[in-house]
């Protein structure tokens, strides 16, 4: 308990360092923020809709039903973006020039605070945004949802948003090994827009495919279809299950990768 | 001699960076991919949309693929982070060469490179029955080639103005994602411009975006006469020298505010 109140008290300070930093740059956070937020949510869900402009159904996905996996990926991406992204793209830039040490010394878990310690609060806008225009989504597609399927959305939305962060860990952890590789965060943009997608889309070309992206392609989409009262409980256990082990397989690589971590800049 | 010498640096200085060029390659991938997957499963074969059949639009999201990696440039990093936020421009202007001839250097092997990856990614992967069936004749191959020439450099400039805007803001992110979020909507990154509504269409003729990416690979897929491709050309010359224009009157007004501290 005491050791949860500790970081706690640590993440309390991160918030208020990052607080100070979006009222000290005003700008940045009204172009690089505000801006950036609003044409990514509003460009998510216009290529759903141009994409099903003329198809009604597609991979057991109503067009309706697409178009709420789109704002429901915004949501996600939007909170995500918060709690996560900034300190990511950092990452590349702290490993390759040898500010590790700075992080590794410190008596706090070095995971947490690698991906703590920057927190982009304007993406709440993204996120905020996401969840408006859910709302807006369900009234104007008329489609109904129970509390039961809204907090079983918000739930597993949590656990794909464990998953995702898992992931990015992995592949953020390979830096120590490949440090010149400052693009990583935009191959997982990338890999992440595959959850834009429902997954009978990529088990309809390849179960392989399907299997190797499960990581990017399931963390959204399950949750939706919680929220659209469709999940079956193979989907449930895959989400959770697989969440989970990436979680503990990101600390193992983690601790793992440490050993060679020369911390030298490059 | 001198500006070959240059070129022939920033070549080798690409392969030193292999992975990296390897990632950005991925990306490109990975995102036409994607979008071919959702078509694939979405249309039958022998069903139509929009006037594009089942194989035109598994053709045209294989040769995007290659348009994109070979077209699309990625300078506005490398002038406004590297070298206008973090002070490097002041080596450049020390330089007898053009600024703008060595962004070209710097940016013409990466794509070239990627450019040969994606034709050949292309051709492993309609082995594996994707279809690929490009539709053009051999007295349209020098049009096809300026296409692509004038879309990689209306991408260059477009690019290279994005950068400039580190010259005022030290925050240009959102620039650049407002300028992502165009590009994949009016150059036909997600659907083909014949899809989209006619609001949609008549926006994307009236930018620069179509000419980029979605005219050459047109061009490519046998959707344009050769007097379609010469007005084309015609039109992306215009386009390039407007934009050389405003680069010239950015970079003059820019210059003046750089002050090679670093940020």
């Amino acid at each position: 308990m005491k050791t949860l109140k500790r970081y706690w008290n640590v993440y309390k300070s991160f918030l208020k360092i990052n607080a100070k930093q979006v009222v000290a740059y005003r700008m940045d956070t009204i172009i690089g923020g505000l801006l950036a937020s609003t044409v990514w949510t509003f460009l998510t869900i216009v290529s759903m809709y141009l994409l099903t402009l003329k198809i009604d159904n597609a991979f057991g996905w109503t067009r309706n039903e697409l178009i709420m996996l789109a704002c429901a990926y915004n949501m996600a991406v939007g909170f995500f973006s918060l709690l996560f992204m900034r300190a990511f793209q950092e990452l590349p830039m702290i490993i390759n020039r040898g500010w590790l040490d700075m992080y590794l010394l410190k008596p706090i878990d070095s995971q947490f605070s690698i991906t703590s310690h920057s927190i982009s609060l304007i993406s709440t806008i993204r996120g905020f945004m996401g969840i408006i225009i859910t709302i807006i989504a369900v009234h104007i597609l008329d489609i109904s949802v129970s509390p039961i399927e809204i907090i079983s959305f918000m739930v597993l939305l949590v656990f794909g948003g464990l998953l995702l962060y898992s992931t990015l860990y992995i592949l953020c952890t390979l830096l120590i090994w490949f440090p010149q590789l400052d693009n990583i965060t935009d191959v997982f943009y990338t890999l992440r827009a595959m959850g834009r997608f429902p997954g009978g889309m990529y088990r309809a070309n390849s179960e392989f495919l399907f299997i190797l992206f499960s990581p990017f392609i399931i963390p959204i989409a399950i949750p939706t279809r919680a929220l659209l009262g469709n999940i079956t409980s193979g989907e449930l256990f895959h989400l959770i299950g697989l969440s989970v082990a990436m979680f503990i397989a990101s600390r193992v690589f983690w601790k793992y990768a440490l050993r060679h971590y020369t911390s030298a800049s490059g | 001699m001198k500006y070959l010498s240059i070129f022939n640096l920033y070549l080798q200085e690409m392969f030193t960076q292999r992975l990296r060029t390897v990632m950005w390659f991925l990306i490109g991938f990975i995102n036409s991919f994607v979008i071919l997957m959702y078509w694939r499963g979405a249309l039958s074969p022998g069903q139509t949309v929009g006037g594009w059949s089942y194989d035109q639009i598994q053709t045209y999201y294989l040769l995007l693929f290659v348009m994109h990696v070979l077209v699309i440039s990625h300078n506005e990093i490398f002038i406004g982070v590297h070298d206008i936020k973090n002070g490097f421009l002041s080596s450049h202007l020390m330089k007898p060469v053009s600024y703008l001839f060595t962004a070209l250097c710097r940016e013409t092997p990466a794509r070239v490179i990627q450019g040969i990856f994606g034709v050949v990614a292309i051709l492993i992967i309609s082995l594996f029955g994707f279809t690929l069936s490009v539709g053009f004749n051999a007295e349209q191959i020098p049009f096809i080639v300026l296409l692509i020439i004038g879309g990689y450099l209306i991408s260059f400039f477009m690019k290279a103005l994005l950068g400039f805007i580190a010259f005022w803001f030290t925050e240009t992110r959102g620039f650049s994602e407002l300028y992502d979020v165009l590009l994949l909507v009016f150059a036909g990154l997600v659907v083909p411009l014949d899809l989209l509504p006619p609001t949609f269409k008549t926006i994307a003729y009236a930018t620069p975006f179509p000419y980029i990416v979605y005219v050459p690979t047109a061009a490519l897929a046998g959707r344009m006469t050769s007097h379609e491709m010469i007005i084309a050309i015609g039109t992306q010359a215009l386009i390039c020298v407007a934009l050389y224009a405003i680069y010239k009157l950015t970079w003059n007004s820019g210059i003046k505010k750089y002050t090679g501290v670093g940020q």
